[in-house]
C-alpha cells in the first residue's frame, strides 16, 4: 500500500514507482486505477527528486579514547592520529 | 654372501633377467606414480635455450641439484624475467624420468619469485581450505541505497581520498572511517578488530567497506591472511572490498560480499550517482506519462470501436432511412401532383375565358342597350311628336275614331281634336272638300 511520504526512504519510493509502471504496464487495468496509479507516481518523482537535492556525504571518524568510542572530524582525527600512521 | 641371497631370491621371479628400457620403463613408472604435480623451492642455475625451444636449468640448493626442462609448449606460462643464474624460486611441477637419456628431469609448469611465490602458495592453500566460504550463495545482499557506510582504511591514504573524492557527487550517506593499519605487522588484526567492533558497536551501518590503494605483494600480504577470510565472513554487515590495482584479487576480495577493483570504483558502485538517478527518474517520468496515454488512448479506442458498433445495430437507422425513402416519394409525389394541377389549371383558365365570353349577363346588357337604341328610335317615330310642330290628330267623338277623310263626317258632328298639350271637343260647321 501506499506510505506516507514523511516515513519513506528514496529506495522505498524507487521501488514502488517501478512497482507502479509494471501496474500501469498490464492491460486491462481500469481507468480510475490508471489515474490514481498516475498521479501517486507524480508525487514519488516529486519526493524523490527532492530528497536527491538534498542529499549531502557527512564524514566522521571513529576513534578510541579511555572511555570507549568517540567521533571526530576527518582534519581533527588526522591530527590525533598523526604520529600513529594509521 | 649377501649378494647370493639375492640371487636366490631372483631365482624365484619369473624373469631371468630385464632388458635396460624394461628397467628404465619400471622406474619412470615408479616416479609418475609416486609423485604428483608439487611446488618445489630451488634456485636458477645453468639456464640453456636448446634450439628446440626446450629450456633446461638446473634446480640446487646446498646438498642437492635437479635437472628440470621448462617445454616449448608450456614457456607461455612463465614469466620469463625470473628466469636468471642464482634468482631463488619456487616451480610448480613433477619429476620424470627420461628413458632415453637415463635422466631424472623436473617438468616445470610454473615458475615465481620466492618471496612473491611463497605468497601465491599460501593462497592457494588458503583458497583451496577456505572455498567454501566463497561460495556466490553467501554473499550478502549490497544495500542499492546505503544510509550509512563504515570505511575501514588509513587515515592517511590515498584510498580514502579517492573514496571521498568521487563520494561528494553522489548519493548522500553518512560515511564513518575506522581508522587502521593496512601494511606491515598486525595490519590484517586491526582490520578484523575493525570489523567486529563496527558491528558490535555500530549496528546502524549497512555496509562496511574495506580500501587501500595498490602496493607490493608484500604490502597487500595482510589482505592474504586467514584472519581477514574469517573476519569478513564472519561480519553480519555486509562487506565491500577494494584493495590494491585492479590486477590484484585479494583473498580479502574473494571473501567480500562484493568485490571493486580501486576505491574510486567502490564509492561509484556503492553510492548512485545523483546524475543517473537524476536521468533515471526522468526516464521513470517519460513513462509514467507514457503509459497513461496509452492506458487513455486505449481506453478511447474501445469506446470508439463501441460506438461504432452499436451505430451499426442502431433501430433508428433503418427508420431514418425509411424516413428518407419516405421523403423522397412525397416531394416526388408533389412534383408529379402540381405538374398534373399546373396543367388542369391551365385547361381551366382557358375555359374560363371561354365561359366568360359566353356570360348572359352580356348578351342581356347588348339586348338592353339595343331595346334602349330602338326605344329612342320609336319614341322619336311617335306620332304625337308632330303634335309640337303644330300638327293635330281628330278624332270622331265619342268613337275617338282617327279621321282620315271629310266623308266621315257630317255638318253638326262632335269631334276630339288631339294637340300637344291637350285636346278640344268641338263641332263640325260646314264641310267642303277640295277643289
Amino acid at each position: 500500500m501506499r506510505e506516507k511520504t514523511n516515513d519513506l526512504s528514496f529506495e522505498k519510493a524507487l521501488r514502488r514507482l517501478e512497482e507502479i509502471l509494471r501496474t500501469l504496464d498490464q492491460k486491462d487495468l481500469d481507468l480510475d486505477t490508471s489515474i490514481t496509479l498516475f498521479e501517486e507516481g507524480l508525487a514519488l518523482i516529486h519526493f524523490c527528486e527532492q530528497k536527491l537535492k538534498e542529499a549531502r556525504i557527512k564524514v566522521e571518524v571513529v576513534l578510541k579514547g579511555e572511555k570507549g568510542f568517540y567521533l571526530e572530524t576527518l582534519e581533527r582525527a588526522k591530527d590525533i592520529l598523526k604520529n600513529d600512521n594509521k | 654372501m649377501e649378494i647370493e641371497k639375492l640371487f636366490d631370491s631372483q631365482l624365484k621371479e619369473e624373469k631371468f633377467y630385464f632388458s635396460v628400457k624394461e628397467i628404465s620403463q619400471k622406474i619412470k613408472h615408479l616416479l609418475d606414480r609416486g609423485f604428483t604435480h608439487l611446488w618445489l623451492e630451488g634456485e636458477l642455475n645453468n639456464i640453456k635455450h636448446s634450439q628446440v625451444g626446450n629450456i633446461y636449468l638446473n634446480l640446487v640448493d646446498e646438498d642437492a641439484t635437479i635437472k628440470a626442462i621448462i617445454f616449448r609448449d608450456g614457456r607461455s606460462e612463465i614469466d620469463q624475467t625470473f628466469l636468471q643464474e642464482g634468482k631463488k624460486v619456487l616451480v610448480f611441477g613433477r619429476p620424470t624420468f627420461f628413458t632415453r637419456t637415463g635422466e631424472v628431469f623436473f617438468i616445470v609448469k610454473r615458475l615465481e619469485p620466492l618471496g612473491i611465490g611463497k605468497l601465491h602458495r599460501k593462497k592457494e592453500i588458503l583458497i583451496e581450505r577456505y572455498k567454501h566460504l566463497f561460495d556466490p550463495n553467501l554473499k550478502r545482499e549490497i544495500p542499492s541505497f546505503p544510509k550509512k557506510i563504515a570505511l575501514v582504511t588509513s587515515l592517511f591514504g590515498a584510498a580514502l581520498q579517492d573514496f571521498l573524492k568521487v563520494s561528494e557527487n553522489r548519493w548522500g550517506v553518512d560515511i564513518l572511517v575506522y581508522p587502521v593499519k593496512v601494511q606491515g605487522e598486525g595490519a590484517h588484526l586491526e582490520i578484523v578488530r575493525a570489523i567486529q567492533e563496527i558491528n558490535d558497536y555500530f549496528p546502524e551501518v549497512d555496509l562496511i567497506v574495506i580500501t587501500r590503494g595498490g602496493g607490493s605483494l608484500e604490502d597487500l600480504a595482510p589482505f592474504y591472511t586467514e584472519e581477514i577470510i574469517l573476519g569478513v565472513r564472519q561480519s553480519r554487515i555486509p562487506v565491500v572490498s577494494a584493495v590494491g590495482h585492479e590486477i590484484d584479487t585479494t583473498l580479502c576480495d574473494l571473501a567480500a560480499d562484493k568485490r571493486c577493483p580501486t576505491p574510486s570504483s567502490a564509492a561509484q558502485q556503492i553510492l548512485p550517482s545523483k546524475e543517473e538517478l537524476s536521468e533515471k527518474l526522468r526516464l521513470l517520468n517519460i513513462k509514467l506519462y507514457q503509459l497513461l496515454e496509452l492506458t487513455l488512448s486505449k481506453k478511447e479506442k474501445r469506446i470508439k470501436d463501441l460506438h461504432l458498433a452499436i451505430q451499426a445495430k442502431n433501430p433508428f437507422r433503418e427508420i431514418h432511412r425509411i424516413e428518407q425513402k419516405l421523403k423522397d416519394y412525397r416531394l416526388l409525389f408533389f412534383q408529379k401532383i402540381s405538374h398534373i394541377l399546373n396543367k388542369r389549371e391551365g385547361l381551366l383558365t382557358h375555359l374560363k375565358k371561354d365561359l366568360q365570353s359566353l356570360n348572359p349577363l352580356n348578351l342581356i346588357e347588348a339586348k338592353e342597350e339595343k331595346l334602349k337604341h330602338m326605344k329612342m328610335l320609336l319614341f322619336s317615330l311617335s306620332p304625337y311628336n308632330i303634335l309640337k310642330r303644330g300638327y293635330s290628330i281628330v278624332k270622331k267623338y265619342p268613337e275617338r275614331r282617327t279621321l282620315k277623310s271629310i266623308h266621315e263626317v257630317d255638318e253638326g258632328s262632335l269631334i276630339e281634336v288631339i294637340l300637344y298639350e291637350g285636346t278640344l271637343l268641338a263641332k263640325v260647321e260646314k264641310v267642303k272638300s277640295k277643289p
